[in-house]
């Protein structure tokens, strides 16, 4: 009887019951929860920003000099206090999530794919002129750190948001390739690479149904960690100056001129900002390392 | 004869490790007729399982094969391009590997894996997953696995050791190959089970499959039609269970006995 039970359970629905295993191990650690709830709420900010802000058009070019500098927590209507020019903080740091988040977004989505496809294909042909080739160009591209290469680049070109993020993902690829390329050059000896190989299957087969599905653990993990690096590294940029330009709601230009002029005086300008930063940091390091546990034993 | 399945002549294997060239195959000859079960007898790390792979050409990049010829059906295995060696491989051979749970991919359903392989080996119209369903439970059955619809459902992880082992064997048979390479196959397996694997072999080769089969235990050796015994990259002797047996001169001598005896006429050859 114990037996057909267990035959029953099983045979239920066999993704679900991996689901299930996956969100028990994610779930051991209430950090990684705290993590993705801060990440999704930061997500949802992100995305619906524009609708949900008591006053959207805070945003932009806008002046309403009466209500300059009011502090945080004393007028119901703007709790996060006003800056020099009138404009509500919680509606332009929340204006700022977006665009952090969509300069995340848009470096990883550049990023990942050709990194991953370098990778894999050098790591499935460990040991010769490919693997060779791939790996010593990413290393030139390592050796640069990111926010120097996205330095000159947007010193030299004119600062804007989208020079920032082509120069961050310019640099940004090699890591992916690193990354793919050490996982999939160790599955390369697999038995169950080796059987597909008997079997004749293509090249194009083996790399993207046997190795890859394999590979996206470490790769998931990656790009959620990264998550807070890219827009640590965004807001490091518009904080020099060299990226978002005002009157942009950016976190980074945001922490930036207010903290230049206005800073300890009116400290909440800048300050709220800044805690935005290191809220949406933090929830993906948290969620990344749910993540992570998820995919290791 | 012109369609002999396998022809080996003077094969030799090295790997590049940094102490140098290892020599693992030194001078291997072996012939293969249809329809038998050949079994290749060495301690482990004598080169059967590279022996195995060179036949194959899936031998790991640091190996480098330093002459010798290997031969399926009088054409050469070593010269041919990769389109001709994937065909080779999709409709001539098929190998089941020491460790049946590493050869099935653990991020995939037996059913989804088993598709894949039956896609690749025929012409086929229909494309539905439903449509596939009764081949999978006819190979499923005929490997003898109880419960064959669960077992499709299932992910590797969630079967145990035996029936991943004729999971595989299972994919190994879907395109009906002439030459079937078994690594060591009943390793980790229990009596019971032993004994189903080799009437199944048996049934196998009465279809006209040859087998080649590698092992370091008597009990297997005892099972096929034609052993070679092998030593440090050689084959040091070759026959019939039987002949071997009688060639040690005892009445009474079992395999294992046999398998020492030239063991030993080897060594004090070589000193």
């Amino acid at each position: 009887m114990e037996k057909m039970r267990l035959f029953k359970t099983i045979k239920q629905s066999p993704r679900w019951e991996y689901a299930k295993r996956m969100w028990y191990k994610f779930s051991r650690s209430p950090l990684s929860i705290a993590g993705l709830l801060i990440s999704s709420v930061c997500i949802f900010i992100g995305l619906f920003a524009p609708y949900i802000v008591p006053y959207p058009e805070h945003g932009g070019l806008f002046h309403n000099f009466e209500d300059r500098f009011i502090p945080p927590f004393q007028n119901s209507s703007y709790i996060l206090g006003t800056d020099y020019y009138g404009r509500d903080v919680l509606t332009r740091t929340m204006l700022g999530f977006q665009y952090s988040l969509m300069m995340a977004g848009t470096v990883l989505s550049l990023v990942v794919v050709p990194g991953v496809i370098l990778g894999l294909v050098a790591g499935y042909h460990k040991g010769r002129w490919v693997d060779t080739v791939i790996m010593r160009i990413s290393d030139v591209f390592i050796a640069v750190p990111p926010l120097v290469l996205a330095l000159g680049i947007c010193s030299v070109l004119e600062p804007n948001i989208f020079n920032a993020m082509m120069a961050v993902s310019l640099m940004w690829w090699p890591w992916y390739a690193r990354l793919t390329y050490n996982v999939s050059s160790a599955m390369r000896n697999e038995y169950f690479v080796q059987a597909a190989e008997v079997m004749g299957a293509s090249t194009f087969h083996i790399i993207f149904k046997e190795i890859l599905p394999n590979c996206l653990g470490p790769i998931l993990t990656k790009v959620t960690l990264d998550v807070g690096w890219v827009i640590l590294i965004g807001s490091a940029l518009s904080f020099v100056g060299l990226g978002a330009q005002p009157p942009t709601p950016d976190l980074g230009t945001m922490v930036a001129t207010n903290a230049e002029k206005y800073m300890p005086d009116f400290w909440w300008t800048s300050i709220f900002p800044a805690l935005g930063i290191a809220i949406i940091i933090l929830g993906f390091n948290l969620l990344g390392d749910g993540v992570r546990d998820m995919f290791t034993e | 004869m012109a369609d002999r399945p396998i022809e080996i002549s003077d094969l030799y294997v090295g790997y590049k490790t940094y102490r140098g060239i290892s020599k693992v195959l030194n001078g291997v000859h072996l012939t293969v007729d249809a329809g038998e079960k050949i079994g290749i007898i060495g301690e482990s790390g004598c080169g059967k399982t590279t022996t195995m792979k060179t036949i194959l050409q899936i031998l790991p990049t640091n190996a480098m094969i330093q002459g010798g010829e290997v031969h399926f059906r009088s054409k050469n295995v070593l010269r041919m391009s990769k389109k001709e060696l994937n065909e080779l491989r999709r409709k001539h051979m098929a190998m089941i590997f020491q460790d049946p749970t590493a050869a099935l991919n653990p991020v995939f359903k037996i059913e989804t894996q088993l598709i894949d392989i039956i896609k690749s080996s025929e012409e086929y119209e229909v494309k539905k997953k439903e449509d596939f369903r009764p081949k999978c439970i006819r190979l499923l059955k005929e490997v003898a696995l109880p419960d064959p619809e669960r077992v499709l459902d299932s992910y590797p992880f969630q079967l145990s050791g035996g029936m991943r082992q004729r999971v595989s064997l299972a994919c190994a048979i879907v395109h009906n190959p002439p030459l079937l390479f078994l690594d060591e196959p009943t390793v980790g397996l229990d009596p019971e089970l032993r004994v189903t694997f080799w009437e199944h072999f048996s049934s196998l080769t009465d279809q006209g499959i040859t087998i080649i089969i590698s092992s370091h235990t008597m009990d297997d050796a005892a099972h096929c039609d034609r052993l070679a015994f092998m030593r440090e990259g050689r084959f040091i002797a070759g026959g019939t269970p039987d002949e071997l047996r009688k060639a040690t001169g005892q009445a009474e001598a079992t395999l294992e006995d046999a398998f020492i005896y030239f063991i030993h006429r080897e060594d004090s050859r070589d000193s």
